[in-house]
């Protein structure tokens, strides 16, 4: 089997892990070697479902011998086979990497034979990567489940993240789809990671020439929509992730049905890409803008709004905060404004040390104000009358175009327009009054 | 400043240049109504004041901007006159006249007019540079890695270390076709020279690792989550032309199959196309 058909078989069984991203690590390169990270990493192309690609993601080999039932390289799946030897993972990552296709590899596998031997085989292909090849570039590398804490260790030593996938979001869908997998066998190799990323920490600062270990943090997945779990729970879970083992990220994967399984979704199901979508704006609110899961979800509601974005379900419901004073408010509070973000907080802070902001001021520093003028001020004047309620603040929010800029928001009932109704069921949904 | 508004200024386009005109601008106190490079010149009635390039004068003006204004001012400057658009060097003249009148804090003033204009420029420039961090495509000839690209703005200085420092002991080069220059690397130097035309070396022996990596974008895409609008919106067309992974798409303007879903499809594809390669097709 030459390289083309192992690489289209190993990528195409690569494809369903949503990570790629290649940052968390700065490196330069020395004499010698090849290759460095940025901390922010680089996106260096887009598939055609707009999905970047930042790193070679491949699997080591797609024989598996367990039989998770969502997978594709699943054991009693029907499917071409194929593995790569760790010297042509090794070279096909260099040559990618020296052409500027990629910021590095991310390397998965199949567990084939034993969760040990497959480790030792993946370590190979890093060892050569870095040893042989002074590979200096971004390695991602997935730890097996249930692989000996001494392989997972070398792992961490030779990679610059790992990542350890919980797959489903509740070992009652764990025991049902994945039946090879245990929660225990999950989390051990996550909760060594996290350990041994504190315990090289405090090295570090001890001894200055201390290998690092993961030192772009550790990662996981669940695929979302394969089994029942709500929102709430999702976010939850999340929540104790970051906070409990100290995760840089956690993947949301909408599942795409491969096969019929009476245990699954069918076969014609779309893939929940606006669920996930809205799962990704509520992590993002936990990770960068100082919320809360309590904050963002309630279990009378359990599923995030599909309509509106968390931030502004949020603020709907909170409207005793707003209007913020953009001048004067700080950092945190900022962020809570539906329509500015980490960028656009920053400019503010950065634009008003030296002079006072008004409305035209903040079109010029980027800031969008199609939502955020419902819910601030510049000098204590607001952009135009604020409706009061939250329900007249979702109709403003979610219908600009129908009201435009002169509404009086009593008036709303009068309105001859159609779609009142289904404006009104989501309000409903939104706001937990029924 | 009885002059304001009827002289222009004309300089050589070099960076030195502009900042001789600076000098001058100061030296003269007058603000030109313009600031132009000789050689776009276009007939004009106003009066022209013809700017001498001097290096002494130069680097008194940065010596000053960094003492005086701070760096976040003198990176601005340096990074907004990348910028290669009409009218850069009369909106980065205004913003230094500002910043020396209302000191270090102006080029955080990034609400006002004339500073957010030189900022804008900045955010375009640096903008630009990071898309060609990330769509700049080398070919192997002969060991040697050659890329061309056609930025918007002088992005060279930008990049130079992204690429010096990833493939240091590499011999590398990126031509910029749009501004005549390029990017030269060698392990011992680098350096951004002018280059008028270019040979580009042939590079049609590097076929077997950009077909594996055209295979490979193929592959990675999931049908069903199919969304061009997402990859145009972070991948523009005008990039498109680097990438030999979508070097097909663009030329024949066809969209690659990808209707195949289920795990049994995708399962006969390969084999498929397994059995074209073995043929030696």
């Amino acid at each position: 089997m030459d390289m083309y058909e192992k690489l289209a078989i190993l990528a195409e069984a690569a494809k369903y892990d949503a990570s790629c991203s290649s940052s968390g690590n700065g490196r330069s390169s020395s004499e010698g070697t090849i290759g460095a990270a940025t901390p922010t990493g680089c996106c260096h192309s887009f598939t055609a479902d707009g999905r970047c690609i930042s790193l070679l993601k491949i699997l080591m080999s797609n024989a598996c011998v367990y039989d998770c039932k969502y997978c594709i390289s699943r054991r009693s799946n029907d499917f071409p086979r194929a593995t790569f030897t760790p010297r042509e993972i090794a070279e096909l990552t260099i040559e990618f990497y020296r052409r500027n296709y990629i910021e590095g590899l991310f390397l998965s596998s199949a567990v084939v034979g034993t969760p040990d031997w497959t480790m030792e085989h993946m370590i190979e292909a890093l060892r050569i990567l870095r040893e042989e090849y002074g590979f200096a570039g971004y390695i991602h590398a997935k730890a097996i489940p249930g692989a000996n804490p001494i392989l997972t260790h070398r792992l961490g030593l030779l990679a610059d993240r790992v990542s350890v996938n919980i797959e489903l979001p509740s070992e009652k869908s764990l025991v049902s789809l994945a039946p090879d997998k245990t929660k225990h066998n999950i989390l051990e190799p996550m909760g060594l990671i996290k350990t041994g990323i504190e315990e090289n920490c405090e090295d570090i600062v001890k001894y200055r020439h201390t290998p690092k270990f993961v030192p772009a943090g550790q990662s996981t997945q669940m695929i979302i929509g394969a089994s029942p779990e709500t929102d709430y729970h999702i976010l939850h879970l999340t929540e104790s992730l970051y906070k409990k083992y100290g995760l840089k990220r956690v993947y949301y994967s909408a599942y795409v049905p491969l096969q019929e399984d009476s245990l699954l979704p069918s076969l014609d199901t779309r893939p929940p890409l606006l669920r996930e979508h809205r799962l990704y704006q509520a992590d993002w609110l936990l990770r960068f803008y100082g919320f809360e899961a309590s904050e963002i979800i309630d279990p009378k509601r359990p599923m995030l709004h599909p309509e509106v974005d968390p931030k502004c379900s949020w603020a709907v419901n909170h409207l005793d905060d707003f209007p913020v004073e953009v001048n004067t408010a700080d950092y945190e509070m900022l962020l809570r404004v539906p329509g500015i973000g980490v960028k656009g907080a920053k400019r503010i802070i950065r634009a008003r040390r030296s002079q006072k902001l008004d409305f035209d001021s903040l079109k010029r520093l980027g800031i969008v104000l199609k939502r955020a003028k419902f819910f601030i001020t510049c000098g204590g004047k607001t952009l135009q009358r604020l409706p009061e309620t939250t329900e007249s603040m979702l109709w403003a929010i979610t219908s600009p175009n129908r009201i435009g800029g002169f509404t009086d928001y009593g008036m709303e009932q009068l309105s001859l327009f159609e779609p009142m109704l289904i404006k009104e069921a989501s309000f409903e949904c939104l706001t937990g009054e029924f | 400043m009885s002059d304001r508004g009827i002289l222009i200024f004309a300089y050589d386009g070099s960076f030195e240049g502009f900042l001789s005109a600076v000098f001058d601008s100061f030296s003269m106190k007058v603000i030109p109504s313009d600031v132009v490079v000789f050689d776009d010149m276009e007939p004009s009635l106003l009066k022209i004041h013809y700017v001498e390039t001097d290096f002494e004068h130069a680097k008194r003006v940065l010596s000053g901007i960094e003492t005086k204004l701070g760096k976040t001012v003198l990176n601005m400057v340096k990074t907004a006159f990348l910028f290669d658009e009409p009218g850069k060097e009369a909106a980065i003249l205004r913003f230094i006249h500002k910043a020396f009148a209302e000191g270090k804090s102006t080029g955080n003033k990034i609400g006002d007019e004339a500073v957010n204009r030189v900022y804008k420029m900045c955010v375009a420039v640096n903008n630009e540079a990071e898309r060609f961090r990330q769509f700049t495509r080398f070919s192997d000839s002969n060991g040697a890695l050659v890329s061309v690209i056609h930025p918007k703005h002088f992005v060279l200085p930008l990049i130079k270390y992204f690429f010096c420092n990833r493939i240091k002991n590499e011999h590398f080069m990126i031509f910029d076709a749009e501004h005549g220059a390029a990017l030269i690397h060698t392990p011992a130097r680098t350096a951004i020279i002018p280059v008028e035309n270019l040979e580009i070396p042939d590079s049609s022996e590097d076929n077997f690792y950009s077909g594996l990596w055209k295979s490979y974008y193929r592959h990675i895409a999931i049908a069903s989550r199919y969304n061009p609008t997402c990859r145009r919106n972070h991948m523009p067309k005008r990039f498109w032309q680097y990438l030999p992974e979508v070097s097909e798409e663009l030329e024949h303007g066809f969209v690659p199959k990808l209707s195949f879903g289920t795990s049994a499809e995708i399962a006969a594809a390969l084999k498929a196309e397994t059995k074209l390669l073995s043929k030696g097709e």
